[in-house]
């Protein structure tokens, strides 16, 4: 325990939190991207030094839960880090996918070492097959990117030229990558920095200890507002609904032993890993279940190590939440991110409907494409996700229109996306009828119409294209995803067009110019029967 | 001639008049009037008796517009928007601020669904038309926007920043068919890139026009001259009644912004060209700087979460700790602040109106830091109760609970001061802090010593402050244009023909005060080409290329830490007018050196282990030295001065304080 004061504790967590705001803003400011600074895809957190999560931003939550791997990789490897030194990785299996890298700066205060300020954020391009990413059809890791092992990018401050040249040498928009690579050092660097400022006023041990105070209040908050959940065994199965080689469908099968100390999520039952990306890294899955857990119990308490450490996870070896090199798992930041954590609140759902929310469109609906700008001669890499309904609650309808399951996502503006990727959206709108009905409706998903003004190279990697959203306590389900494509005035889906295994993972389909590609996102389940209304 | 400044805040409507010959001051209060803000107007301007004919300007600062915003009590008014964009207010960012809250709700748009219409054509991102307009097929739409019986119509039509055409062919069919709707463009709003942020402004100014308009109407017949009246806007300028009624958006920190031309005069005053404003009131905590008598403008700002207005603002960072904000203990067990205010109703509970929650306030009288016998009786007592349901929580004395509150609360602002300073480049040690609004005066020292500001201009008349600052207040006209372009294809000459451009927009939009010579201020908006977001950059008229290149770069690098060197785009370009009215030289008092203070009483402060000396501020005349501890009392506020900190009163009646 700390010899701090409760109000010092106070000071000293809030100004951890601005910091990682902080953070946030200077990425959003610097980046390159319209992925980092329009869409908010990426995380800030403070670790100590053991490697323990402090305080995160506002983010996304499978970025936040995935760097509890990365970093326990980072203090085992690097067990004497250096003022200046930063790491870097997007190793899949310590993390999530390949297209997230992280950016971790060990913290020095009066030379000793605090901790580390880390950054995860994904990158439009990190090279493999597919430009963008989003290959669905993938059958091994390599194909879905470049693998950064852990790796030192500065040392005593100095940068490590053949780790960044070696990096940008296998990327399709070095340049692009290496701005959005320097908002996310930059971001750490202010973390230091801010960090510093504060030990100069409070002390090293009040920083040090602050930061132990901080996991403590959380994990006691946690473990009191855990009180108002039954103990008890909670079990559900959901489904990913094909692979994209074969209409196989992929089982998680989760069972819950909520008790008074914490929870234990056993995936015993899941299927066998997939041949191509639809999988989890163990990590991934892990930080996703966080996500639901958070959701269900107090979406309120600062998420960190306190709250971790409450929640043990078992997944069995090579299945779809616990996956092993070669497989691989491209998918597991938006797939697999939304439906272990909906599978859990499904688990939940029947004897505390009040605490979850039906089904929402679940699916990142991840595109990638490529063309090329006249004007320029080069090509443009872009890649996209897209919001959608949210579940009805037992009081109130779904959101329509956001950004969900454990995220701070934000759309792109059409004139800034105009501006970039060669295409003119006819449309952006919601989409009428997706929300599931109910006594609360679902909230409805969005449909976004891109007429190609070049040929466009595609990739796609989603679900919940023939799962539909589920509806809660007798709710309607919520539309399924769609994607089609409307050529010479025919509209038809996409993978009829292009007589495609599944409808929603392919890879590099050509698009011609003048088509007009059409994105439908899916509706939220509804809560309760319409009957009910009185 | 007399300048007068009327602010009129949630709770009273401040008046200021200067008289000009002799630089003498008047000051009054009067309740406000929430549901007709046009009778307390009258009754302040009545308090202070001053004719009409004899004022030069008058100034008014409002919360009019932010008000109806909050309160989504403005027009039924519809959006016109092209074909395929009819949710962009519902849509709106598609986020949301907490990642895990499955319960939380997205706000509400200022208008429905069904009132969001589309019309036939299309503008690209390069400014070329895929889809020309076509004029009967948009006077249909109109009829069917009209037959849904609105006050005002917004348009906001895809990539109009680049090409305002098609926008003004609709709002001239709008006027055509019914000239007294009240219509706003946004290329005329925010001629600015993103969508969901254009519409949302120019949807908020249609919103308020009806009613500003009626607004601006009464108080012209109720003052009974047409040119009488004019409103501060959000980025410190004044402006007419009838720019007020046009673009009623440019209203939303009216308020505030007088505050912060409050310290620029009072730093003018004493020499400090390097300022930071803090205003301390009941719910909120705001944090200007002011670098070498200029501050930044920002060019967002959310009236609430998930609605930005981009119109060029004061950069005032909020933060939820005032004197009202709650004092709490949250389900881990911690202490919190704010952001719940106890408001003016029950508000704190010393006084005593049934407020039981603890609050800043009750812990500050807990200290000794306010005196219990102001314009509003404090009870101790109640104060010492509240605070003790913080005390019992961790095991501690009253007195330490209400030290620990304090602090707290400190940490918080200091923060948001560093924000604005520290980690935007800026070096307190060079500036001085201008603390105003009721709790300003507690705290201000301590925050200065904790920020590393070494000296604190304490205002002669704290109390009404922000409409002290509007009486000074320079008549500004801004307008800005999308560019769009890479810096390496302009010349000096596209540049200097871009900001022409603007000139001329500004020269059909003068304002009807009798105003000095026009001084203009150039910026520009840039950014690293693939950059998404762009910074605001001082720029003259003249400069080379890489000139700008260089002032942008140092900027960058001052922000974020780092220089890329790669190519710089212009996304857009302001220009700002500039017009001062005669200066205002405040009446000076003989300096006495070597005058004492005479304590009114002492009072004996915790963590203190002498009684302290208490001194009535109107009685400290010019000269006047005091040393720390001490506290220096006012009708309705009071200022702490710590240990080591000293203070001299200077010919204005400012209380200088070094820390």
């Amino acid at each position: 325990m700390t010899a701090l004061d409760p109000f010092t504790q106070q000071i000293i967590r809030n100004y951890l939190f601005s910091t990682t705001e902080e953070m946030i803003q200077a990425t959003v400011m610097t980046a390159y991207s319209p992925t980092f600074s329009e869409g908010f895809d990426f995380s800030c957190a403070l670790f100590d030094r053991a490697g323990k999560m402090v305080i995160q931003s506002r983010g996304v939550g499978v970025h936040l839960g995935s760097l509890v791997g990365a970093m326990k990789a980072v203090a085992e490897k690097f067990v004497d880090p250096e003022p200046g030194d930063v790491f870097i990785t997007n190793n899949p299996y310590l993390a999530t996918h390949q297209s997230d890298v992280v950016v971790c700066r060990p913290m020095f205060c009066d030379g000793r070492h605090v901790g580390h300020a880390v950054h995860i954020g994904h990158w439009t391009d990190i090279g493999g097959m597919s430009a963008g990413g989003c290959a669905g059809t993938s059958t091994h890791v390599v194909q879905d990117g470049l693998i950064i092992p852990l790796s030192r990018l500065y040392r005593r401050g100095v940068l490590v030229e053949e780790t960044r040249d070696f990096i940008l040498a296998n990327v399709r928009l070095p340049e692009d990558d290496w701005g959005d690579l320097m908002s996310q050092i930059s971001a750490t660097a202010i973390a230091e920095t801010r960090i510093q400022r504060l030990a100069e006023r409070y002390g090293v041990d009040a920083v040090i200890d602050g930061m132990n105070a901080a996991i403590g209040y959380s994990r006691t908050r946690f473990l009191a507002k855990m009180r108002d959940i039954p103990d008890g065994v909670y079990e559900a199965v959901d489904y990913i609904e094909d692979d994209g080689l074969t209409d196989a469908r992929y089982a998680i099968q989760v069972k819950v032993t909520k008790g008074p100390d914490g929870f234990l999520l056993d995936f015993e039952g899941s299927s066998p890993q997939a041949p191509t990306p639809v999988n989890a890294t163990f990590t991934s899955a892990r930080a996703s279940a966080y996500a639901a857990i958070v959701a269900i119990v107090d979406p309120a308490t600062p998420v960190n190590a306190g709250i971790f450490d409450l929640i043990e996870m078992r997944a069995p070896d090579r299945s779809i939440v616990n996956a092993a090199w070669p497989a691989p798992v491209y998918g597991c930041t938006f797939e697999m991110a939304k439906r272990v954590p909906e599978t859990i609140l499904k688990a939940f759902s029947h004897r505390i409907p009040a605490r979850v929310a039906a089904g929402s469109h679940a699916s990142g609906n991840n595109l990638a494409g490529r063309a090329r700008d006249p004007k320029t001669g080069e090509d443009v890499v872009w890649y996209n996700y897209y919001e959608g309904g949210q579940g009805a609650t037992t009081v109130a309808d779904g959101n329509d229109a956001v950004y969900f399951w454990g995220e701070t996502s934000h759309n792109q503006p059409i004139e800034i996306w105009e501006h970039k990727y060669q295409v003119l959206v006819e449309r952006y709108a919601l989409r009428d009828g997706s929300g599931g009905d109910g006594q609360f409706r679902g909230g409805d998903g969005t449909v976004h119409e891109y007429r190609l003004l070049q040929d466009h190279y595609l990739s796609g990697l989603g679900d919940r294209h023939r799962v539909a959203p589920w509806g809660l306590e007798g709710g309607e389900p919520g539309a399924p995803n769609r994607w089609s494509l409307r050529r010479d005035g025919v509209t038809r889906e996409l993978g009829d067009v292009y007589g495609l295994k599944s409808p929603s993972k392919f890879y590099n389909i050509h698009l011609l110019k003048d088509d007009v590609l059409i994105i439908e996102t899916g509706g939220g389940g509804g809560y309760g029967t319409t009957e009910a209304i009185v | 001639m007399k300048r007068v400044g009327i602010d009129i805040g949630g709770t009273f409507t401040d008046i200021v008049v200067f008289d000009e010959a002799t630089g003498q001051v008047i000051r009054s209060k009067t309740p406000s009037t929430p549901d007709a803000p046009e009778e307390g107007f009258i009754k302040a301007l009545e308090l202070v008796d001053v004719p009409v004919s004899d004022i030069r300007a008058l100034v008014h600062g409002t919360t009019i517009v932010t008000n109806l915003i909050l309160e989504r009590d403005g027009a039924r008014v519809a959006l016109i928007t092209t074909r395929g964009f009819r949710d962009v207010l519902e849509i709106m960012r598609a986020t949301r601020p907490l990642p895990y809250d499955l319960h939380w709700k997205k706000p509400t748009p200022l208008i429905p669904r069904e009132l969001c219409f589309e019309v036939d054509e299309r503008i690209m991102a390069d400014g070329t038309i895929a889809v020309p307009i076509d004029r009967a097929a948009v006077a249909a739409v109109i009829d069917t926007v009209l037959a849904a019986g609105v006050e005002g119509i917004a348009v906001s039509l895809m990539h109009a920043y680049q090409d305002a055409s098609h926008e003004r062919v609709v709002a001239e069919i709008i006027r055509e068919k019914a000239p007294h709707i009240h219509v706003s463009i946004s290329s005329e709003i925010c001629r600015e890139i993103r969508e969901y942020e254009r519409a949302n402004t120019t949807v908020a100014n249609v919103y308020a026009m009806p009613r500003v308009r009626r607004y601006v109407s009464a108080l012209r017949e109720r003052v009974g001259r047409d040119d009488l009246v004019n409103y501060l806007s959000s980025e410190g300028g004044i402006q007419d009644g009838e720019a007020a009624a046009t673009r009623p958006v440019t209203l939303c920190v009216s308020g505030p912004a007088g505050g912060v031309l409050g310290g620029s005069f009072v730093g003018e005053l004493t020499g400090d060209p390097n300022l930071v404003t803090v205003d301390m009131g009941g719910t909120s905590f705001d944090v200007a700087v002011i670098r070498d008598g200029r501050f930044d403008l920002k060019n967002t700002f959310e009236i609430e979460w998930g609605l930005p207005v981009k119109t060029p603002t004061i950069d005032i960072k909020t933060i939820g700790a005032g004197g009202g904000s709650i004092v709490w203990i949250d389900e881990g067990g911690a202490l919190r602040v704010g952001p719940q205010s106890a408001g003016a109703e029950p508000g704190p509970a010393c006084y005593g109106r049934g407020g039981t929650h603890c609050t800043v306030t009750d812990a500050n009288l807990v200290l000794g830091l306010i005196k219990p016998d102001g314009l509003m009786p404090l009870d101790r007592s109640l104060a010492e109760a509240a605070v003790k349901t913080i005390a019992d929580h961790f095991g501690v004395s009253i007195q330490e609970a209400a030290e620990g509150i304090y602090r707290v609360v400190n940490a918080l602002m200091a923060v948001a001061i560093r924000q604005m300073t520290v980690e935007k480049g800026i070096d307190p040690r060079d500036f001085a802090l201008v603390p105003f609004g009721g709790a300003g005066g507690q705290h201000a020292a301590v925050l200065a010593a904790e920020v590393g500001i070494p000296r604190i201009l304490v205002p002669n008349m704290p109390s009404v402050f922000s409409a002290y600052g509007m009486v000074g207040a320079p008549i500004k006209i801004s307008r800005s244009g999308a560019v769009m372009k890479l810096l390496d294809d302009m010349t000096p000459d596209d540049i200097a023909a871009f900001f022409a451009g603007l000139h001329d927009e500004i020269a059909g939009a003068a304002v009807g005060i009798d105003a000095g010579e026009r001084r203009f201020e150039y910026s520009l908006d840039l950014k690293y080409a693939k950059q998404a977001h762009e910074i605001g950059v001082v720029v003259e008229p003249g400069w080379s290329t890489a000139r700008i290149v260089q002032a942008f770069e140092d900027r960058h690098f001052q922000l974020y830490g780092t220089r890329l060197g790669h190519a710089v785009m212009v996304v857009a370009g302001r220009l700002a007018a500039i017009a001062e009215l005669p200066a205002l030289s405040p009446e000076r008092e003989a300096v006495q050196e070597g005058a004492v203070a005479e304590s009114i009483r002492q009072e004996s402060l915790p963590g203190i282990s002498d009684s302290v000396a208490v001194y009535d501020r109107t009685r400290l005349v010019p000269g006047t030295r005091i040393a720390g501890p001490c506290l220096v009392e006012e009708v309705d506020t009071s200022f702490f001065v710590p240990t080591g900190a000293t203070g001299v009163v200077d010919t204005y009646r400012n209380l200088i304080v070094s820390v």
